[in-house]
């Protein structure tokens, strides 16, 4: 009962987190601590995943999602140095566009609550141990699933020469 | 396969085709012989037609028939191609053929020093070939094939000598003209076809409907429309004004066509769908009124032409005014009795005519003939023979078949038609008699003293004309005017002969007599008071020329034609304009306008693009997840 | 225990959130990190199924998501600084060259 009870209060208390770092991404108006806030809401969701025993995930998550995706990020956001930027600190949120946000969000509410279809969790103690590991998903991701595995690879090759492609400079020079 | 219609029907047909290839390529021994395949193609014809004839004469009366299957099948409506010879076609036939082998021999002496004489003989011989396609049509459509056929190679023998624009017009004109009574008659054959739902003759006429719609306006505008075909094809008034100025064509040509074949088949229409018209009284009476209104008409035209063909030409419409005021006062049987008649002196007085014109090298103008009689003897008696049959002397041919006429006209009570009929038959005795006079009568005027050796025709043209004579002599007898058939078919049409206030005899007396008068008249007149008539002539010179001139008819139908295309012409290109460019410019429009309201949904802003996407997906998801629509 | 349904609705809650950012903020660069929160939600549903069904299936799958967000990162902030060099701002009010 103990077990539970310290579980359901951590995954309420990094929930929460989760929320508010969340929130203050899309509040805030320095485009910088949206994304420090982001980082920081990775870190909780990360924590997350531990909990549902998905461990080799939440690391991945940190390693890469948090780590290189995001940090990719702030640089692109230093390059760009959009704090000298007036229009940023110019109020966003409009009437309209609030009402087109919470229109969105009931529209999604509903539909997704109306088709939602509940499963009962198996309890803890009785998960595998081999849950989540690597080599659980390693036999997957290199057995049954390779074929998406290959396909991530080629589309990282897409990536780059997408990257290389937009971002190198066209000389014009008469032909 | 029936064998006697083959020989009947092939023939032409397969001569014209021979012809005409070889009129492509201009063989120059085939040229010399061009002729008289035509005129083998003819006799075939002649002797299958004979044949059949001799059938009709026993008791056995039935129809040949030859089947060549299935035409057309349109859902419920089915049309076979049938071709029937019955009591009325078989005398038709017999007709055609044989005056059509006179006028092919006649025509090997007219055009043997014509170079396209293949193709002359070609479209003569297609001609005889529509033509037996028309009498022996089984339904209507063949009939129409056969009548546009005919129209076709009237066109193309009138205009024979193409290169003179002249003639090139006559021939359109008369395609034209006909072509405006075809569509009368297609009128006619649509509203058969919606009424009586079968296009095919002995359908019709065992219809179960017809009885019904006796006297029913959709009997009357049918036969109106029929009728209107007829007008086109057989030179009534309003629309003979094509057959003086075909005269433009080669004399055999005027001579077959328009004396003995084409302008009859109009009256050949009538007499084969006489069993609905004797049920639309209205139209009966408006054709015995254009047949004797045409009569006179056109002999008063006759009187003062001055060309031996126009003339003849405007004999003609006169003489077929006769013969569709017969059919028109309830006698069909009398108006094919004086087509019969009215084939063998027509044809012979056009041939006489042409074998003037080939001896005087071209000369047409009856003033500048005369004394003919000496020069041109085996001529004169054959013109002879033939005008006494036409002004109606007994006892010959003309003779008892316009009395036929006349006496049928004023039987069945048309006591104004009959009065214009006999001041009609009146006046061919007199223009007849006119033209006989200046042609063979008197001192040789100019044209015969220039020309150098006048001589009769060679034998291939005196002969048919020979034989003609002897026809136009003897036809009055029953046998040559194929009298026993045709009273079995006008028994069969249940056509009853009253017996009006007068007898026959009284009444054949009373016209002879009148007719010989006139005649006589006539003859004084230009003998012995001939400056008299010249004064007289030189005051009304007007009215004279307006009459010559057709009372101006024939310009006020050809300006208003042309004034009416004009019209209508301009008013469609309008319509075209506004209208029809309007509306595809206004459909263009009206997507450029739709398209321009529609892009503005297009901002440009990824933000309101995401958000319609989000909302979509989400409404759709949850139809589709959902089991709904 | 946590109930599953905790799990979904977190999920729901965050995807709202990065929803609503991605409508409304007005730079670019927010508008992708919203779209990294939405793919954070789904990567969470998809764990929480994946803990629910005993099958490892949707830890591969989150991983593909990473896999799949860091390519679209990177091609998404290269057309952003071609954006700021070609018009000189990034406010998406301004940009529109789509319209039409």
């Amino acid at each position: 009962m103990g077990e539970r009870m310290i579980e359901s209060m951590i995954f309420y208390a990094f929930a929460v987190l989760t929320i508010g770092f969340s929130l203050s991404v899309i509040l805030l108006r320095n485009p910088i601590s949206s994304a420090l806030s982001l980082v920081s809401s990775f870190f909780c969701v990360s924590a997350l995943f531990i909990l549902a025993h998905a461990t080799f995930l939440g690391i991945v998550q940190i390693l890469i999602y948090a780590g290189a995706i995001l940090v990719l990020f702030l640089y692109v956001l230093m390059l760009l140095n959009l704090q000298d930027e007036n229009w940023i600190f110019n109020k966003h949120w409009t009437f309209a566009k609030v009402l087109q946000a919470l229109s969105m969000v009931g529209v999604m509410t509903y539909i997704s609550l109306r088709l939602l279809h509940i499963e009962p969790m198996v309890a803890s103690s009785e998960m595998p141990t081999e849950f989540g590991s690597i080599e659980s998903i390693g036999k997957i991701l290199l057995g049954e699933q390779v074929l998406a595995f290959e396909w991530i690879s080629v589309l990282l090759f897409i990536g780059i020469l997408g990257v290389i492609a937009i971002c190198s400079k066209k000389t014009k020079e008469a032909k | 396969m029936n064998t006697q219609m083959l020989f009947l029907m092939l023939p032409p047909v397969l001569g014209s085709f021979i012809l005409g290839f070889f009129s492509f390529i201009s063989y120059r021994r085939v040229e010399k012989i061009s002729g008289w395949i035509a005129l083998l193609a003819i006799v075939i014809s002649f002797f299958a037609a004979l044949s059949m004839l001799a059938g009709f004469y026993g008791h056995d009366t039935h129809p040949v028939v030859l089947d060549l299957g299935s035409w057309m099948k349109l859902g419920a409506f089915h049309l076979d191609l049938v071709f029937k010879v019955d009591a009325l076609s078989t005398v038709f036939t017999v007709l055609i053929t044989g005056v059509g082998l006179l006028v092919h021999l006649y025509s090997i002496g007219y055009m043997s020093h014509d170079e396209s004489r293949t193709r002359y003989f070609s479209c003569l011989n297609l001609f005889c070939a529509f033509m037996l396609v028309l009498v022996t049509g089984s339904s209507l459509p063949i009939i129409f094939v056969g009548w546009e056929g005919v129209g076709l190679c009237s066109f193309l023998l009138i205009g024979f000598w193409y290169t003179d624009k002249a003639n090139a017009f006559a021939g359109r004109k008369a395609f034209v003209v006909n072509r405006i009574g075809d569509a009368g008659f297609l009128l006619g054959m649509f509203l058969i076809l919606k009424t009586f739902g079968s296009l095919d003759i002995s359908v019709l006429e065992q219809h179960s409907l017809l009885s019904s719609l006796a006297g029913m306006p959709v009997l009357e505008w049918i036969m109106l429309f029929l009728f209107i075909g007829c007008v086109g094809k057989s030179a009534q008034f309003p629309f003979y004004i094509w057959l003086p100025d075909a005269m433009a064509g080669p004399t055999p040509v005027s001579a077959l066509i328009h004396a003995a074949t084409m302008v009859t088949a109009g009256i050949y229409l009538l007499c084969r769908m006489f069993f609905m018209l004797k049920l639309a009284p209205m139209v009966m009476d408006l054709i015995a009124f254009t047949g004797a209104l045409t009569a006179f008409f056109a002999a008063t035209i006759a009187i003062f032409q001055s060309d031996i063909k126009k003339v003849l030409a405007y004999s003609t419409v006169s003489q077929l005014g006769f013969m569709v005021l017969a059919v028109g006062a309830g006698a069909p049987d009398a108006g094919l009795y004086h087509l019969i008649t009215h084939a063998y002196f027509k044809a012979l007085l056009f041939l006489a005519a042409g074998s003037v014109i080939h001896a005087l090298h071209g000369e047409q103008n009856i003033f500048n003939m005369g004394g003919l009689r000496t020069y041109l003897p085996g001529t004169a008696i054959t013109f002879i023979c033939g005008f006494v049959a036409i002004t109606g002397v007994p006892p010959f041919s003309g003779w008892v078949t316009k009395d036929a006429i006349l006496h049928a006209v004023f039987s069945h009570g048309h006591t104004t038609l009959f009065v214009l009929a006999f001041l009609s038959a009146l006046m061919t005795a007199g223009y007849m008699t006119r033209l006989f006079h200046f042609v063979f009568l008197g001192n040789p005027r100019q044209s015969v003293k220039s020309a150098k050796n006048i001589h009769d025709s060679p034998w291939v043209m005196m002969l048919p004309m020979w034989i003609l004579a002897l026809l136009s002599i003897l036809g009055g007898m029953g046998a040559l005017r194929f009298e026993t058939i045709l009273e079995g078919w006008s028994h069969a049409q249940d056509i009853k002969h009253l017996d009006g206030p007068v007898s026959e005899m009284t009444m054949n007396a009373l016209v002879t007599l009148s007719t010989l008068g006139a005649m006589f008249t006539v003859f004084y007149l230009y003998n012995k008071k001939y400056a008299r008539l010249e004064s007289m002539a030189q005051q009304r010179q007007k009215l004279i020329s307006f009459i010559q001139r057709e009372y101006g008819l024939n310009q006020f139908l050809v300006g208003g034609a042309t004034y009416l295309s004009a019209a209508l012409s301009k008013l469609f290109a309008w319509l075209d304009r506004s209208w029809i460019d309007g509306a595809v410019n206004s459909v263009a429009r009206v997507s450029m306008i739709l398209a321009g309201v529609i892009s503005k949904i297009q901002t440009g802003h990824v933000q309101g693009y995401s958000y319609a996407v989000v909302v979509g997906f989400f409404v759709l998801a949850y139809y589709l997840l959902s089991g709904g629509v | 225990m946590i109930p599953f349904e905790h799990y979904i609705y977190l999920s729901l809650i965050l995807f709202s959130i990065g929803l609503v950012g991605l409508v409304v903020r007005k730079d670019a660069i927010t508008v992708f990190l919203s779209v990294e929160i939405m793919l954070n939600a789904a990567n969470l549903l998809f764990v929480a199924y994946s803990r629910v069904r005993g099958d490892e299936f949707g830890h591969t799958a989150a991983f593909v998501v990473i896999a799949v967000a860091a390519v679209e990162a990177a091609i998404g902030l290269a057309i952003v600084i071609r954006l700021k060099k070609q018009s000189g701002t990034l406010d998406l009010n301004e940009i529109a060259q789509l319209k039409g």
